[in-house]
């Protein structure tokens, strides 16, 4: 796939976290970039060595510390997501020619948290979605237009949109042609292509 | 699930994309808006879901809609209100 349309997301894979994840692999499908994630494709490479790939093949990446937290008492903190956004800093600043365009967008829940664990980030841009789906699915959608300058749609019809995606996925579920275990199961791809498919019978409406 | 089975799938997603007969109510930016299946603008705002989900009701018989996807502020489904046209 395209390097300067490849969009690596990292971040966390919980269900609470998934209404933010879906809504940002939206917008970026919906704006014709191609997310990438972590899920094991190939059980012999190891989890870093699919990360690494996924750092190497993306111009962007999302880097979502917003579960750089304990959940627990006594707990020790998540720093997967903060780890890899280190690599793919790494990788602008060492990597080839091709690697110092890279661009990242760097999410947390609330404004100034990261500094108490992360403060070498501070002089970077980082946005806050407050753990809120059509907070983080703007901030993308902005993000991308920054990166490019150029006219692409707005927020609002981006988010309008997803909720009719959604509204249809329902329905489609509802009528036994998909499984909830097919839905919690479905690779992310899959998922991509039903957006795009979703999207190719959209243009009937001419938007 | 088998190749044609996906490829089934995707034909269902293409058609739904197409398909301009539901009303959704959906959270943003802190209001509720009304929208019609197809169009990128909302037909009405309003301050509380109770007040959208009243005027939601007034959608009903015009145009072809025949349901109402009722969203939660994160863009899921909460429910599907069929319209009995009779």
């Amino acid at each position: 796939m395209d390097f300067e349309k490849n969009v690596f997301i990292n971040c966390p894979f919980d269900n609470a976290y998934k209404p933010i994840l879906k809504s940002i692999y939206f917008c970026l499908t919906y704006l014709g970039y191609n997310p990438l994630l972590s899920e094991t494709k190939n059980s012999a490479e190891s989890r870093i060595s699919n990360i690494q790939i996924l750092i190497e093949k993306a111009k962007f990446s999302i880097h979502d510390i917003s579960r750089m937290q304990a959940s627990k008492k006594n707990e020790l903190a998540r720093f997967n997501m903060p780890f890899e956004l280190g690599m793919d800093i790494g990788c602008k600043r060492f990597g080839n020619q091709i690697y110092k365009d890279k661009s990242f967008l760097i999410f947390d829940k609330e404004h100034y948290r990261y500094q108490k664990a992360l403060s070498d980030i501070s002089g970077n841009d980082i946005q806050i979605h407050k753990d809120i789906p059509e907070k983080a699915l703007r901030h993308v959608r902005n993000w991308i237009f920054k990166q490019n300058n150029k006219k692409i749609d707005s927020a609002n019809r981006i988010w309008n949109s997803f909720n009719q995606f959604n509204g249809d996925f329902y329905l489609i579920l509802q009528s036994d042609e998909l499984s909830q275990e097919d839905v919690d199961e479905m690779p992310w791809e899959e998922h991509r292509n039903y957006i795009l498919q979703w999207m190719e019978g959209r243009k009937k409406f001419n938007n | 699930m088998n190749t044609t089975e996906i490829l089934n799938i995707r034909n269902r997603f293409k058609e739904a994309g197409a398909s301009g007969n539901k009303a959704h109510v959906v959270a943003s930016q802190g209001k509720w808006i009304l929208l019609r299946d197809g169009s990128p603008k909302a037909v009405a705002t309003l301050n509380t879901k109770a007040d959208a989900l009243e005027e939601v009701k007034k959608m009903i018989g015009t145009g072809n809609i025949d349901r109402i996807v009722i969203h939660r502020p994160d863009g899921s489904v909460e429910k599907v209100l069929v319209i009995n046209s009779k």
